[in-house]
């Protein structure tokens, strides 16, 4: 990855697939797609519950449903599409925003996800860095504490 | 890995919403260091124990401080635990995009077979 992280992002995932990058872009706006892998292990997505309105300011939406029967609604709004190679996309009821980069790679497709990894309150840089400077100092606070104190689980 | 693939849940939510104010952050960096009162919270940030007490009521009801009695002090300590779940949330992100991606990966290949 040779693009530079924004700060305030988090890689979240990064994958060498063997699908030329043409499918690979597919497979994440063809609702047929969305709907085979965007649960996960743990979901179903019932291919009818997608909607794909590929432009920037339209939605994608779908359900997904748990082994319990729980069906929950996912919405996701398009901020940017670059065919076929970063589809950049938010979810309002989060403030979360994903960025999907596709590259060429040997024999392949390179596969990265970053998402921003602060809700929108923290979305400022002083924001951010305000937080990462809480954890630092978490981060210290837990190295510099030998033995929980009480009340500590 | 919770079923909200990507939601951070309520109790997220109201931390995140509570550390989107500058002085609660640096309420909660100050309190990393140690516990302390409203009146000992007051003096370095140059604002009324009023202003605090505010301050640390909101940090208190989204969970991230709690404040005990130690005769007439009241210190606030930070509730580590509950900060901590910030770092969680983030690797739950995670978990959900890479077991995501094996089912990508996986819808490629049959789709790849079936052509």
């Amino acid at each position: 990855m040779t693009r530079a992280k924004l700060r305030g992002d988090e890689l979240i995932a990064e994958r060498h697939l063997s699908a030329e990058p043409e499918r690979v872009w597919a497979a994440f706006i063809q609702p047929a797609s969305i709907a085979a892998f965007w649960g996960g292990s743990h979901a179903t997505v019932p291919a009818e519950s997608v909607t794909v309105d590929l432009r920037p300011g339209g939605e994608f939406a779908l359900d997904t449903r748990a082994p319990d029967g729980a069906t929950r609604r996912l919405r996701f709004v398009y901020v940017s599409i670059a065919a076929p190679h970063e589809l950049v996309f938010d979810e309002p009821v989060t403030g979360l925003r994903t960025t999907v980069t596709i590259s060429p790679a040997d024999d392949g497709t390179n596969l990265t996800v970053h998402q921003r990894r602060l809700p929108r309150e923290l979305r400022t840089d002083q924001a951010a860095d305000g937080l990462t400077s809480i954890l630092d100092a978490l981060d210290a606070h837990l190295r510099h504490q030998a033995t929980p104190e009480q009340g500590a689980p | 890995m919770p079923s909200s693939l990507v939601a951070p849940g309520p109790d997220l939510d109201s931390m995140f919403a509570a550390l989107g104010d500058p002085v609660r952050r640096a309420l909660v960096a100050r309190l990393t260091r140690s516990d302390a009162t409203v009146g000992e919270l007051a003096q370095p940030f140059g604002l009324t124990p009023q202003a605090i007490s505010h301050h640390v009521g909101v940090l208190r009801r989204c969970g991230l401080i709690e404040q005990r009695r130690e005769g007439t002090r009241r210190p606030c300590r930070l509730r580590v635990d509950q900060l901590s779940l910030l770092g969680t949330w983030i690797d739950d992100q995670r978990r959900a995009w890479d077991d995501r991606l094996d089912a990508l990966e996986q819808h490629l290949t049959e789709d790849g077979a079936a052509r």
